[in-house]
């Protein structure tokens, strides 16, 4: 192989693992890291009564 | 360029030569640098940005959970206030669906309900109710079941309609399934006059509801 060659390769490798070191950053950027219990945890929910069930079952029979 | 051909035994003699030429010195120079720069880029780059933006995400991850944590806690404490004030309302809930299925009591509402209402019960059938303990369900939590069941009451028609509308108006959620009007059978009491030829059969097929939370 030529010099020529070897820098190309060099070249290609760099740009490979430059390209590889971009993705592991970015894919580590966006993941989330809250575990499926915490979201669990973290799941809203409304404090409401729905008052006309209680109207109506106050209006009926025992 | 001629290629480089490297014998053994003058090998560092040839390596010097080569590398006195201005263009090999440069290309290894070159070459060198980039795969450095490859090596370093993997094994000391990646990690430590990898692990700096690891943790930054993280930081935002637990600032974000104590955010809805927060939100969540004054939530429940707006839901204790208003269980407080509705307490008494809840124990309604609990008539409506009952955490057991309770038929025995639901049909002793049934037969004063058609009594009530002068009308007689001529049948009934359940076949998912039994007068034993009950077992315990441990699959489909909070999920509202129902002990299936069919009567026929026999009474004139406003009587019988009276029963179907007490029968919806009861606190205990009761499903209807099918409703029949049918003429009854011209019996003997019938010709003799000792019933009454207005009698009508009104059968009902419905369900009564429960929820287990166990």
């Amino acid at each position: 192989m030529s010099n020529k060659d070897w820098l190309v390769i060099s070249i290609i490798t760099f740009l490979t693992v430059a390209v590889w070191t971009v993705y592991e950053i970015y894919h580590t950027a966006v993941t989330t890291t809250v575990t499926p219990v915490q979201e669990k945890l973290i799941d809203p929910f409304e404090p409401t009564f729905d008052e006309e069930v209680f109207k109506t079952l106050q209006e009926r029979n025992d | 360029m001629q290629p480089i051909q490297l014998k053994p035994r003058d090998y560092k003699q040839t390596v010097r030569a080569l590398l006195a030429t201005e263009e090999v010195q440069a290309y290894t120079m070159a070459i060198l640098s980039f795969f450095a720069l490859a090596f370093f880029t993997l094994f000391a780059i990646k990690p430590t940005l990898t692990s700096f933006f690891q943790l930054q995400r993280q930081i935002e991850d637990s600032k974000e959970i104590d955010r809805k944590l927060e939100m969540k806690i004054g939530a429940l404490l707006q839901a204790q206030e208003l269980y407080q004030q509705h307490q008494t309302d809840i124990e309604l809930l609990d008539k409506a669906l009952p955490s057991e299925p309770q038929f025995t009591e639901f049909l002793q509402k049934v037969e004063r309900l058609v009594v009530e209402n002068e009308s007689t019960i001529s049948a009934f059938a359940s076949h998912d109710f039994s007068f034993l303990p009950p077992e315990r369900i441990v699959n489909e939590q909070g999920k509202p079941k129902a002990v299936d069941f069919t009567f026929t009451a026999r009474a004139p028609f406003p009587e019988n309609e009276q029963v179907l509308k007490t029968l919806m108006r009861l606190k205990r959620v009761v499903l209807l399934k099918n409703i029949t009007f049918a003429k009854t059978e011209l019996t003997e009491e019938k010709k003799q006059g000792t019933a009454s030829l207005d009698d009508i059969d009104l059968s009902i097929g419905a369900g009564a509801y429960y929820l287990t939370y166990e």
